[in-house]
């Protein structure tokens, strides 16, 4: 019988053309992705970097897996449809009469419909193994075809998600016998995934045991893969693996027979069988009698009564869909994400921020708007076809409503629908805010963000939505068709195909600031929305016209009536809206085409011709600025700056100086003039490069004047081509001309005998003396480097004057800006944060940074060069990152909305980031290293290590070990996207910030716990004092290795050559340990430790010249270090004892994160 | 009020051609239209009811062109479709709120009157608070007459209404109708003749998209007077019988044998006996006078 019932479904569904379509949609997705990514439509392009494989075991996985989330959408439309179908056709009432078992009928059916499921899925592998075959197809993202990459990712991921998921399907359908409750399962699990993924955020195996999809359970698995393991291993299949998958079947096969048992051959299900009362049959045959006296009742047909009407049927539409439990359920769902999404943005790994209002509107209103659109596709679809879904059709239609009546009432509904979440968005956000204490309610960008910038396009996908339902016969071709546009839609704007009036609806997100609001970007974006409003408007009147009414069989029927509907009203609204799209549409075309900027241009063919024909001159000797005078206006409210200015260049060579190489602002519009007469030989337009000979050669320490120009582009409608914002604009020294071949050449060998020739910044520049008036509208403030020296106003304007007092390098920018000032004084220095108004939490903090690294920075390396050091607040559009400019700080707003309490495993960013950045001024600018590799090992590592102590001492070893950690992490994430060959920390590359940052601190930190910290500190000082101020030759790492090899102990030198020198892992294990109490009343230890050492590749390393030094850590009940063993370790099995006080009750290898171990699991033991 | 269908043709994709050259003039009162299953009397209702176009063909209702302005026509429509469902787990009352809106009762207030009324007609009052899809069949065909009645029509179009209904049910549902019929054009399409005896006051019997003939119940009878025979015989003769002489119908006795009414102008045999002819001799009368339909 099961068999029977099995062929029977298995045929039906196989004659029927959707499972097909579906197969031919899947291949041609992964088809084409797969092509696209590995070049195949691409102009063939050479790359030397070793990149990810594209069908790489953990590439396959990664790829079907995204794919997966779309395979789901297949679930309601063929395992759900299967059953639902026989309800639809009433035929259940007939075949629930037959002599049919219900598990031969419930698994006939539901095993026929699942296999049609995993055929489908088969083609996007199917179509993935025909591109990676192709001849012709790119090979450089391409290793050896493995067919077990596939059948790991079906068999071990796909397929039993597709079993487990079908099974949830497909019972939800025998309880509720309703089609969409399959799709609201379908939603509800990628919610549930989300939602799991942010609850456990800190607890990734948890995150990776309950994974619905296993997805996270692989990612955990492989999150310290290096590029050459993610392109060469098989994923790992352990017991976490198959933990998650046998928790997922057993839930959904658990499901599944419950919902067997209570289901029953009846007419109505169980669920509503409970639910129905008893109808009370009144057997009487009286005669009825019509009123003799009707009531008088008023018909109104007029456009008025017709619009409520629309109403009235919006609110009953309204009413249905946000009255189910499918909708609560899924509402609750998505708010309970938007929660942890929220908790996850204010406190990830290093930061916890305040839930400031735009947080809340940024990436889990992101999320949500997405459930949001999901909820609208499903509902348009259950919507459009709801009164033929319950036979109704034939009384609505033939009532005395105009089809607009019906779409307007469906269309509001849906919006009504959108806006009730948002509004339940909104109002999670501000709980959200009230719970951590935050009361700066900002109830009117809620408002303005959610109920225009976010409902708009939402509201204009309802239309496009219940246009594609209108056409669609079934509600989930429907949702397929949507979900396809939308994809296809993001993923042309991204690749940068189409333009903004073809790609529907589509818009980048928009970043909002506190300090500067949406920016430039605000009147477009709502410009392109009027734009695709209409289009909406179209969309809806072709619904209209193609408004289901009565009998429409064919499609030419209902093509002829369409046209018939198009009555003159109709068409006159259609011609109104076109020509709107049309003007506008033009309009927006003419826009995006006519940019002042440098758009998109092919950049990177350009900069190709240009080294081809420029690169003859990188050799060439060039003067050096020595003094830069400006004076810089900035013009807030028109967005754009003006400049004028000269440097001072001298010819440090000792050759003649002939020709002159300047390159002006990419951005800007510059001019240009030298105190020498000269002519132009060569310009590039595009680049703005300019060799220029002098008439008269600059002799060695000769100098001239070279005056010039600055200002802003003009600013186009979509793009800001100025770096000038309404408020906290942020201009830095890019904007200025420069001397020479400016193609950054790759940093040399750090002991190559020519590395120290120029600096690691600029390469025309090694300290100026600089001076500047910087002026801008009188309710801003100006800043730039350098000492105040005065301040006057002319009408509408203000002017400040600045001035160096010592040479600075060539890195410096110039803010305005309506900010509040905070003043301290540390020691006759002047420490002042110009921040915005409401973003004060911090300053204690910050100023306490300030003063913890002048305090630790003097004491160990001299006195601090300038009088004062200015924080700066910048917004969030131009970046969240801090760095340091002569005495400026400049910090990204981000850091400046951090939560006041720091929870625990926290940092303490704003004491952090004032203190790294402050300690730049000795470690960056003091010093300044190279360009050579290995620099930033000179600059960031050291200020990262001393940032460090003064952490530790001013929170204690507790709060430094978490900062620790933080590297840790940092670093072994880093390395393992590193797409080149990791190199050791003494020739870290500039990009390599993971090294830099992550390494370079637990290297330092591990030498300076070996040496001592004031042992290390005066090694450091000592290079420091040799270099401090100098010009060329500039030191590198090589140069403070050598230093650090002169001042180690031979038994600790291995610390050099692992941290410093190589890239070295370590393993250490605790493999047995054992207590023994004593007589006297101690306890005994004795462990067995294996211990050794990797290089960056995996490859074991054997042989050490000397015994490493391990630290164990000894806990008592409470998790208090009671006693540290220092032991010396060797390659392999190392037995010791040793002897404590109380009887331990965990042991921990390297409590202190000295070493450098990827897994720490093993460290271990708990008696 | 007079409803006048003239040359209306109506061919489906598959080939069937549901409405042929059909003309009809229906007066006021209850007009039956009988037929088998498949002679085109539910397109000829759609059509009507205006949500289904003819291929050609003209239909006035008054002064109403009901293609060209199927609105005016849907404001003094009541339809009743041969099966219709309802949105499931709502009440009657707020059904018929709902069916209030779409036929034009803007105020609230009237909707509420007008509801209490076409319950009370319908004698759905007590049950009104309950789900109309748990109704039993007659509950819920009386509940179709309920929202037909909203907006007051003048043209009732009634698509076999007493199909599956037992026959307690059956005579409520009629009574209810009679009693909302007077004064309107009613068209009441069935293939049971007792519907139309009791009912109607005119009768059209339709087959294979055309009207066969158009008359009075009452005088329909007298048509086939002294014109129907019956007689008693095996059911292996029956085929030798229906090439002698028409037979109308055919039923079995308690004996397992024959009782056929046949139509002849003569006794045709000694054993048939004169039989005084009923509708349903009328019917079967037509149906077997028509000629086979040119296709």
């Amino acid at each position: 019988m099961l068999l029977s019932i099995f062929r029977y479904e298995l045929r039906y569904i196989l004659k029927r053309p959707a499972a097909y379509l579906y197969f031919l949609a899947f291949w041609g997705l992964s088809f084409v992705s797969f092509a696209g990514t590995a070049g195949y439509f691409d102009p063939p392009t050479a790359t030397t970097q070793a990149q990810n494989w594209l069908n790489s075991p953990y590439s396959i996985h990664y790829f079907l897996q995204y794919s997966g989330k779309f395979f789901l959408f297949l679930l309601p439309a063929v395992v759900g449809q299967v059953i639902f179908k026989d309800y639809q056709t009433r035929i259940h009432l007939l075949l629930y009469a037959f002599p049919i078992k219900k598990e031969a009928y419930l698994v006939g059916k539901f095993g026929s419909a699942l296999l049609v499921v995993l055929g489908i899925t088969l083609a996007s592998g199917l179509g993935m193994l025909i591109a990676e075959v192709l001849p012709g197809m790119p090979t450089a993202q391409l290793g050896p075809t493995r067919l077990a990459g596939y059948l790991q990712a079906y068999g071990l991921y796909i397929w039993p998600n597709m079993l487990a998921q079908g099974l949830l399907v497909f019972a939800a359908g025998v309880r509720f016998r309703s089609r969409y409750t399959g799709f609201a399962v379908v939603i509800g699990l990628i919610l549930l995934q989300i939602l799991l993924e942010n609850i456990f955020v800190n607890q990734p195996l948890m995150a990776a045991l309950t994974d619905p999809f296993g997805q996270n359970t692989a990612q955990f698995l492989t999150r310290y893969w290096t590029l050459a393991e993610q392109n060469t291993l098989l994923l790992p299949v352990n017991s976490l693996v198959l933990l998650n998958r046998l928790l997922w079947l057993t839930i959904g096969g658990g499901v599944f027979v419950a919902a067997m048992r209570g289901f029953s051959f009846t007419e109505t299900n169980a669920h509503e069988r409970k639910k129905k009362r008893p109808v009370v049959v009144k057997n009487t045959l009286a005669v009825p009698v019509a009123s003799t006296n009707p009531p008088k009742v008023k018909y109104s047909f007029g456009f008025s009564a017709q619009l409520r009407a629309a109403f009235r049927l919006s609110v009953q539409e309204f009413r249905f869909m946000a009255g189910s439990w499918m909708f609560a359920g899924l509402a609750a769902l998505g708010i309970a994400t938007v929660v942890f999404a929220l908790l996850r943005v204010t406190s990830q790994a290093e930061l916890t921020l305040l839930p400031v209002t735009h947080l809340v509107l940024g990436v889990p209103t992101l999320f949500f708007v997405n459930i949001v659109l999901l909820l609208t596709f499903l509902y348009s679809g259950i919507l459009v076809h709801r009164e033929r879904m319950a036979g109704m059709e034939p009384l609505v239609d033939s009532s005395p409503l105009p089809n607009w009546v019906f779409l307007a009432s469906k269309t509001w509904a849906i919006w009504y629908l959108q806006l009730l979440l948002l509004f339940m968005l909104m109002a999670t956000g501000l709980v959200m805010q009230s719970v951590n204490g935050y009361f700066h309610f900002e109830i009117g960008l809620y408002l303005f963000h959610l109920f225009v910038l976010v409902f708009v396009p939402l509201a204009i996908w309802a239309m496009a939505a219940l246009f594609v339902q209108v056409l669609m016969p079934n509600v989930f071709g429907g949702i397929f068709l949507l979900l396809l546009g939308w994809l296809a839609i993001g993923f042309l704007a991204d690749s940068g195909f189409g333009t903004r009036w073809l790609n529907f609806n589509h818009h980048a997100p928009l970043t909002y600031s506190d300090i500067d609001g949406y920016g430039h970007a605000l009147v477009p974006y709502l410009y392109e929305k009027l734009y695709w409003l209409m289009v909406g408007g179209l969309l809806l009147i072709g619904a209209h016209l193609f408004w289901y009414r009565g009998l429409m069989d064919q499609v030419k029927e209902r093509v002829s009536i369409a046209i018939m509907r198009l009555n003159s009203p109709i068409a006159g609204l259609t011609l109104f809206l076109l020509a709107g799209v049309l003007a506008v549409g033009f309009d927006i075309w003419k826009k995006e085409n006519a940019g002042h900027g440098n758009g998109d241009q092919n950049l990177k063919q350009a900069f190709a011709l240009f080294e081809k024909n420029y690169s003859r001159y990188a050799a060439l000797p060039q003067p050096q600025i020595k003094s830069m005078q400006v004076s810089l206006d900035f013009f807030p409210d028109e967005q754009r700056f003006q400049a004028k200015g000269n440097y001072r260049l001298r010819n440090e060579t000792s050759f003649d100086i002939d020709t002159l190489l300047i390159k002006t602002g990419f951005d800007e519009k510059s001019t240009f003039e030298l105190s020498c007469t000269y002519s132009l030989v060569k310009a590039d337009a595009q680049m703005n490069f300019y060799v220029l000979k002098l008439d008269a050669a600059l002799a060695p320490g000769d100098s001239l004047t070279l005056s010039f120009t600055v200002e802003s582009k003009p600013n186009d409608f979509f793009v800001r081509n100025s770096n000038v914002l309404t408020n906290g604009s942020f201009i830095r020294q890019d904007a200025f001309p420069r001397i020479g071949y400016f193609p950054t050449q790759a940093p040399l060998h750090p002991q190559d005998s020519l590395s120290g020739q120029h600096n690691y910044q600029s390469p025309d520049a090694d300290r100026l003396a600089f001076e500047a008036v910087v002026s801008t509208s009188n309710d801003q403030v100006a800043l730039a480097p350098g000492k105040l020296l005065k301040t006057w106003e002319v009408p509408g304007r203000r002017f400040y004057q600045y001035r160096m007092d010592i040479p600075i390098k060539f890195a410096f920018s110039f803010h305005s800006g309506r900010y509040r000032i905070a003043r301290k004084q540390w020691k006759g220095t002047l420490l002042q944060v110009y921040y915005h108004p409401s973003h004060g939490y911090q300053l204690a903090e910050m100023f306490r940074g300030l003063e913890s690294a002048l305090d630790y920075n003097t004491r160990y390396f001299g006195p601090y060069q300038h009088s004062s050091a200015t924080i700066v607040e910048f917004p969030n559009s131009e970046g969240s990152f801090a760095t340091s400019f002569a005495n400026m700080i400049p910090l990204s707003e981000s850091r400046f909305i951090v939560r006041t309490h720091k929870p625990d495993h926290k940092i303490n960013l704003p004491f952090y980031v004032s203190a790294h950045e402050l300690t730049h001024q000795w470690w960056g600018n003091q010093v300044l290293p190279a360009h050579a590799e290995g620099a930033l090992m000179l600059t960031e590592s050291i200020t990262e290590y001393l940032s460090l102590k003064m952490y530790a001492h001013t929170f204690g070893k507790k709060d430094a070990l978490d900062f620790l950690r933080v590297q840790r992490e940092r670093y072994l994430t880093g390395r393992s996207k590193e797409s080149g060959t990791e190199p050791p920390l003494v020739r870290v590359l500039p990009e390599q910030q993971y090294i830099a940052y992550g390494k370079g601190a637990l290297a330092f930190h591990t030498l300076g716990e070996a040496l001592g910290e004031a042992k290390l500190n005066q090694v450091l000082s000592q290079f420091l004092t040799r270099y401090k101020f100098k010009a060329a030759p500039y030191p590198t790492s090589h140069d403070l290795l050598q230093l650090l090899y002169a001042q180690t102990p031979d038994s600790l030198k291995y610390l050099l050559y692992d941290y410093f020198e190589t890239v070295t892992l370590h393993k250490a294990t605790l493999t047995d340990a054992r207590v023994f109490a004593m007589p006297d009343g101690q306890y005994r230890v004795n462990l067995t430790v294996a211990f050794q050492k990797t290089n960056g590749a995996g490859a074991m390393k054997s042989e050490f010249p000397f015994s490493n030094f391990l630290g164990i850590g000894c806990y008592d009940e409470q998790g208090k270090q009671y006693y540290l063993h220092t032991a010396c370790v060797d390659a392999g099995f190392n037995q010791f004892s040793f002897t404590v006080s109380g009887k331990p009750a965990r042991l921990e290898l390297d409590p202190d994160l000295l070493l450098i171990e990827v897994d720490r699991a093993d460290n271990t033991w708990v008696f | 009020m007079q409803l006048s269908i003239h040359q209306l043709n109506k061919t489906y994709p598959n080939g069937v051609r549901a409405l042929n050259n059909l003309n009809l003039e229906i007066g006021k009162g209850m007009f039956g239209l009988l037929g088998p299953n498949g002679a085109g009397k539910s397109s000829l209702m759609r059509t009507i009811a205006t949500l289904q176009q003819p291929d050609s063909g003209n239909l006035m209702f008054g002064e109403i062109d009901i293609l060209k302005e199927p609105m005016q026509l849907r404001k003094v429509l009541g339809y009743l479709p041969q099966s219709f469902g309802v949105y499931p787990r709502t009440s009657a009352d707020q059904l018929l709120d709902y069916f209030a809106v779409l036929k034009g009762i803007s105020s609230p207030k009237d909707r509420k009157r007008k509801v209490d009324e076409v319950l009370e007609i319908t004698n759905l009052t007590e049950v009104r608070k309950q789900h109309v899809g748990g109704y039993s069949g007659g509950m819920k065909q009386r509940f179709g007459i309920a929202q037909l009645l909203l907006n007051d029509p003048q043209l009732l179009i009634v698509d076999e209404p007493t199909a599956g209904l037992d026959p307690a049910e059956r005579s409520r549902f009629l009574n209810v109708i009679r009693a909302v019929a007077t004064d309107h054009v009613v068209i009441f399409s069935t293939h049971i003749v007792d519907d139309v005896k009791d009912l109607c006051n005119e009768m059209a019997v339709m087959n294979h998209g055309s009207i066969l003939c158009q008359l009075q119940p009452v005088n329909a009878i007298s048509l086939l007077k002294d014109k129907v025979w019956t007689t008693t015989i095996l059911p292996a003769e029956l085929p030798h019988v229906q090439s002698q002489v028409q037979v109308l119908s055919s039923g079995y006795d308690s004996q397992h044998r024959l009782v056929v009414r046949v139509a002849s102008e003569n006794c045709p045999e000694v054993d048939y006996a004169p039989a005084s002819p009923t509708l349903e001799d009328v019917y079967f009368y037509f149906l077997q006078e028509e000629k086979p339909p040119q296709a």
